[in-house]
């Protein structure tokens, strides 16, 4: 008597067996030939019905409409070789175990999940129907060409949309000519425009995930501390920032603090005099300029770097290997030290020195010289910053107490000092528990960073937001919106799971 | 063997207990809690040193901006705006009836449902229901004196201003004094125009300090004279008064004749008079001029006077110009200043309500206490489900009776796009987390089934990538893609949108935490359920779905705080929410512009205490083991 043929109730959770012997029907389904063979049955299909298709997807012109009795096809296609399938599926189970199939808990099974698509695609299609209807009524037709036009006015922050590419892609081997001809990269579109807001968001992103992170762990150690000022100071500057919405702190940050800062370069705040300079428009800050002999000093240093990494790889061979203290931070910084001062040395040698500044100054109407931060970037990098690292710091304290306490005094028994027992003992084993809602937190961080159309920071969704005004081309913007923030989602999440993978106890 | 002898070999207790012995002085009293707590190292002591200082520092600067310098009368003026919004004023009985209704409920609900946590989670809806009473009792407060400092070569812009018949507007003089010039704070006191770039009052205050400093300014001449006229809008001059140094320091009072536009001009005889004078103006309504609100003034008090520019032409144009400059208050003022006119009006203002709130709430206590104590275990149980059948259907009551009904001469439609302030944002929350919790469970059992595996592919699409976005994304869409779905014209109101989006988001989020819930709970409840001849869904109605819902009782709480502060974000596509409600405070009433960093603190604050509040509650849940799985 075959099992799966004994129908319970009782597999809601588990998943059933899948039976190593069935039918031949249900051998059929289980193997991959015949699954490929069914999916390019479903492409003979959509290929069947093209025509159907087409009608919907193509958009209709000025007062022609689409009817909607058409949705019933998207239904039908999806559904017609399920059901095909499964049909005889059933059939051949009554056939083996004698119940009738409108009483064979698998077969009703599969008639729901028929119907269940046959019904959300004939519902999705009928709304995209109506979408499309009625966008083309009021002659917003989807046309994802609009990408292309113009985008018009200024993008204020990051590389200009209306830069020229040509010279650097014809420079690619190969496909340069080609590429330059690409629409997408012609200086001035909706495209490049979004590329660019694109890029602001990455740049505020990045930047506030390393100085939330720092923060954060910093308050989530101080969290924990026995000096009662210092916890308890850490546990409102938590509550606040935890218990007040994001686009308030902007707010606040934005317009109560950096705003009211006079915008004349001559009464800018000085930082440091003659180098660093704070106003309403943002933070102006010296930049590193090139020498004659900068090539061989940053050549050295990059180099140093480089070296580092290998001797550090080495210390920990030795660690592991010996037992005998691995000194990395020691080794690194000196490896890139001595590469750097040697690289100084010779820089200087041969044509002065390598290492030259350019100062912001003051003109009548702004600062000429030096880098610049804008005003709307440092409020949102504040914001998300602060805003993000109590919950961080929450985090971090958690895995801190998640540590059991018999490993700090076994620490302690082994002579380690505070320091080493927080850095050798407990971070790490905190940190294996607090990476899985830590990649939350920094997946929060990346979507907050939208919030910056409310301080006037011209990121993605404010570019987006922009475009949509002036081509009102809402589903395309939409559909980029969402590609967009999905796939950085995807990549964070990515990224923290090799980390965490790499976190994980290794059971020898 | 002798005493002496046997003492030597064992030992005998002394007849008198030995004196107790002190623990050592480093470690008790504060003493011993300083060392034990501040300064246990020398890197600790450092720091609390450090920590200490600079907390000084900033709870003294935050203290005495708040109380000197800070003005609050923005919150007291609009509380009515920042409450219920641009809500139709005749019609906030209804608003008060559901908060009487919200109160009596939640006092009901304290008595008859007696769990602290529940009662804890109720007080805090009185204390904001209470709120809401407030805007029916509210008394304007009068506007803050505006400052000009005007000298013979530096007149006065002309200033307009609007009135009702009878007002009455109070004009003073102040001769600004070498002192004056040198404290560092002194004459700051009113309204200042901050726009770079055009002389005035500010421009001319700093430019005076640079020549005090540098030691070049002799204020000791005073010979200046002018006169002072308040015009209406047909340039007719309602009163002239004379500015000489004998009128320095005296009231004058102009009553106004008529509804209308008023200008104050200034003008002087002698160009060559030394001496700067501060004019002090009391009790006027400045014009705004977000263009809107501007065309409602015109409609209400008809045209603006023409008025003479500085340039000698006559125009509108010029009065609107000077008008447009951002207003600075850098005021100080005393401590009983600010008991005054900042705080005794607000609680002159809450009293009342308060008192009302309290009784009602109190009312409705010793019911549901009456309930509880004196009926029988049937009636009790029959009235705690009439209370969460009020409390369910208090959700579309008050959508309806807010909104109104269609050709119903007792309930007019306030269409949506009014609603604003707390109100909205309590409604949009609300409706959101009554109706997500129920798509959001389909959605958990739907992912969690693998049996259906289509069912099960598609919600999981549905809740990763509504998860993957930014929330302002999906009010993107709600706003501007979801009515087209329906129709082609965008007659969906606003917040039924927003609504939706909302609801959206937050039942993808929900859903997860109850799969998560739904996960913990071990097999064999399952399998006890089965044995006891329980269908599958029975067994998830019955047996896991409870135990999985109070599982993360918890975690849903924190998310619908997250919820509410989240909610901010329907203001950046255009509802004028709590928090949005601000900027339509500012933009729509010049004088307040200066001050958008107080109306801030006050929306913080207000966020703070509620969701502080929620999560504190939602942390004693879990400490009662609401949050664990039965093992």
């Amino acid at each position: 008597m075959p099992n799966d043929t004994f129908v319970t109730t009782s597999n809601l959770t588990a998943s059933r067996p899948r039976p190593t012997k069935g039918t031949l029907l249900e051998r059929l389904a289980n193997n991959p030939t015949v699954v490929r063979l069914v999916a390019f049955g479903y492409i003979g299909m959509i290929l069947l019905f093209w025509g159907q298709i087409r009608t919907v997807f193509s958009p209709p012109s000025l007062g022609e409409t689409i009817p909607r009795a058409e949705a019933i096809w998207f239904g039908l296609i999806i559904a017609i070789p399920f059901a095909v399938i499964l049909s005889l599926n059933a059939f051949t189970r009554q056939q083996r175990t004698h119940i009738p199939f409108y009483r064979n808990l698998d077969t009703i099974r599969d008639m729901i999940q028929i119907m269940f698509v046959v019904v959300t695609f004939y519902a999705l299609a009928l709304l995209i129907i109506n979408l499309l209807n009625n966008l083309g009524t009021s002659g917003l037709t989807i046309n994802f060409r609009a990408l292309l036009r113009d985008y018009g006015t200024e993008v204020s922050e990051g590389p200009d949309p209306r830069a020229d590419w040509t010279p650097t892609l014809q420079a690619v081997p190969l496909v340069g000519e080609w590429l330059a001809q690409q629409p997408i990269f012609v200086p001035d579109t909706n495209v490049r425009a979004l590329f660019t807001g694109f890029q602001n968001t990455l740049r505020v992103v990045w930047l506030s995930l390393v100085a939330s992170t720092l923060l954060g762990v910093l308050l989530g150690v101080g969290l924990l501390t026995p000096n009662w000022l210092l916890r308890n100071v850490s546990g409102i500057y938590v509550e606040i920032f935890r218990n007040t919405p994001l686009l308030v702190q902007l707010f606040f940050i934005y317009s109560g603090f950096i705003r009211v800062l006079p915008s004349r370069p001559d009464e800018a705040l000085a930082l440091i005099p003659d180098v660093m300079y704070l106003s309403g428009r943002g933070i102006y800050y010296p930049r590193l300029i090139e020498t004659p002999s900068s090539d061989w000093f940053y050549g050295a240093l990059w180099l140093g770097l480089a070296l580092a990494v290998l001797v550090g790889w080495w210390r920990v061979r030795v660690n592991e290997q010996s037992g005998r203290p691995s000194n990395l931070l020691q080794y690194a910084l000196g490896t890139v030290i001595l590469l750097g001062g040697v690289g100084y040395a010779v820089a200087w040698a041969t044509a002065g020195n390598p290492i030259a500044f350019e100062f912001p100054t003051a003109s009548r109407f702004n600062f000429s010289g030096g880098q610049s931060l804008s005003g709307e970037y440092l409020g949102l990098f504040l914001g998300l910053s602060l805003y993000t690292s109590a919950f961080i710091a929450d985090i971090v304290r958690a895995g801190i107490q998640s540590v059991p306490h018999g490993q700090i005094e076994a620490s302690r028994a082994l002579g380690l000092t505070n320091n080493q027992t927080l850095l050798q003992i407990i971070l790490p084993q905190a940190l294996r528990l607090a990476v899985p809602p830590l990649t939350n937190q920094y997946l929060n961080l990346a979507k907050n960073s939208s919030l910056g159309i409310a301080i006037g920071f011209t990121d993605l969704y404010t570019v987006a937001n922009i475009a949509n005004n002036q081509s009102g081309q809402t589903v395309v913007m939409f559909v980029v919106l969402m590609v967009t923030y999905l796939g950085l989602s995807l990549v964070i999440s990515f990224f923290m799971n090799i980390f965490n993978r790499t976190l994980k106890l290794k059971a020898r | 063997m002798n005493q002496t002898e046997y003492s030597n070999l064992v030992y005998v207790a002394p007849k008198d207990a030995p004196p107790s012995r002190k623990p050592p002085a480093y470690t008790i009293g504060l003493r011993g809690w300083l060392l034990k707590n501040l300064f246990s190292t020398r890197w600790n002591g450092a720091l609390s040193l450090f920590l200490g200082a600079f907390l000084v520092w900033f709870v003294w600067s935050i203290g005495s901006w708040s109380l000197l310098k800070a003005e609050w009368t923005v919150i007291n003026n609009n509380l009515r705006l920042l409450l219920v919004g641009q809500y139709d004023q005749t019609q906030l009985g209804r608003v008060t009836a559901i908060t009487l209704v919200m109160v009596a409920l939640s006092g009901l609900s304290m008595g008859l449902w007696t769990r602290v946590a529940r009662s804890a989670f109720l007080g805090l809806a009185v204390v904001v229901v209470l709120l809401f009473l407030v805007p029916l009792f509210s008394v304007m407060l009068p506007p803050p004196p505006i400052r000009y400092l005007v000298s013979a070569q530096q007149g006065m812009e002309p200033y307009a201003f609007v009135a009702d018949a009878g007002d009455s507007v109070t004009l003073s003089f102040e001769q600004l004094t070498l002192d004056a010039v040198a404290s560092p704070t002194a004459p700051f006191n009113g309204f200042l125009e901050a726009k770079p770039g055009l002389a005035n009052s500010r421009t001319v205050f700093n430019d005076l300090r640079t020549a005090y400093q540098a030691q070049q300014l002799d204020l000791s001449v005073f010979d200046l004279a002018f006169e002072v006229r308040v015009v209406d809008a047909t340039e007719a001059v309602i009163e002239t008064i004379e500015m000489t140094g004998d009128t320095l320091n005296v009231a004058h009072t102009v009553t106004l004749p008529a509804k209308g536009w008023y200008a104050l001009e200034t003008s002087t005889s002698n160009p060559d008079a030394q001496g700067y004078v501060w004019i002090i103006l009391d009790g006027v309504e400045t014009f705004t001029t977000q263009a809107k609100v501007e065309a409602e003034r015109i409609a209400e008090y008809g045209e603006m006077p023409p008025f003479i520019c500085a340039d000698g032409s006559v125009s509108v144009d010029c009065v609107r110009e000077a008008a447009q400059r951002e207003l600075r208050y850098e005021g100080t003022r005393t401590f009983s200043d600010y008991l005054t006119i900042q705080l005794s009006p607000f609680f002159q203002d809450i009293a009342m309500p308060t008192f009302i709130g309290v009784l009602v709430a109190g009312v409705g206590w010793f019911v549901g206490n009456l309930l509880y104590w004196r009926t029988a275990k049937p009636v009790q149980q029959l009235a705690s489900r009439i209370l969460l059948m009020g409390w369910l259907l208090l959700l579309p009551v008050s959508w309806v009776v807010f909104r109104g009904i269609e050709g119903s001469s007792q309930l007019a439609v306030v269409p949506s796009s009014l609603w604003g302030g707390l109100m909205l944002t309590l409604i949009l929350t609300g409706t959101a987390l009554v109706l997500a919790l129920p798509i959001g469970i389909l959605l958990a059992l739907g992912r969690q089934n693998t049996q259906l595996g289509a069912i099960s592919v598609a919600c999981t699409i549905f809740i990763e990538v509504v998860r993957g976005v930014p929330l302002i994304t999906i009010l993107f869409f709600a706003k501007l893609i979801l009515p087209f779905f329906i129709s082609g014209t965008a007659d969906i109101e606003q917040a039924v949108r927003m609504s939706v989006g909302l609801t959206l988001f937050l039942a993808a989020y929900v859903a997860e935490i109850i799969r998560g819930g739904l996960q913990i709970i071990p097999k064999g409840q399952t399998e006890a359920a089965q044995a006891l001849g329980l269908s599958g869904g029975w067994t998830m109605t019955l047996i896991i779905m409870p135990q999985a819902l109070r599982a993360v009782i918890p975690a849903i709480m924190s998310q619908f705080v997250s919820l509410f502060k989240d909610t901010t974000l329907v203001a950046v596509v255009g509802l004028f929410e709590f928090f949005g409600i601000i900027d339509f405070i500012v933009n729509g009433q010049q004088q307040y512009r200066p001050y958008v960093r107080e109306a801030y603190l006050f929306v913080g604050l207000v966020y703070f205490i509620i969701s502080f509040v929620m999560s504190a509650i939602s942390r004693r849940l879990e400490q009662t083991g609401v949050g664990v799985a039965r093992r």
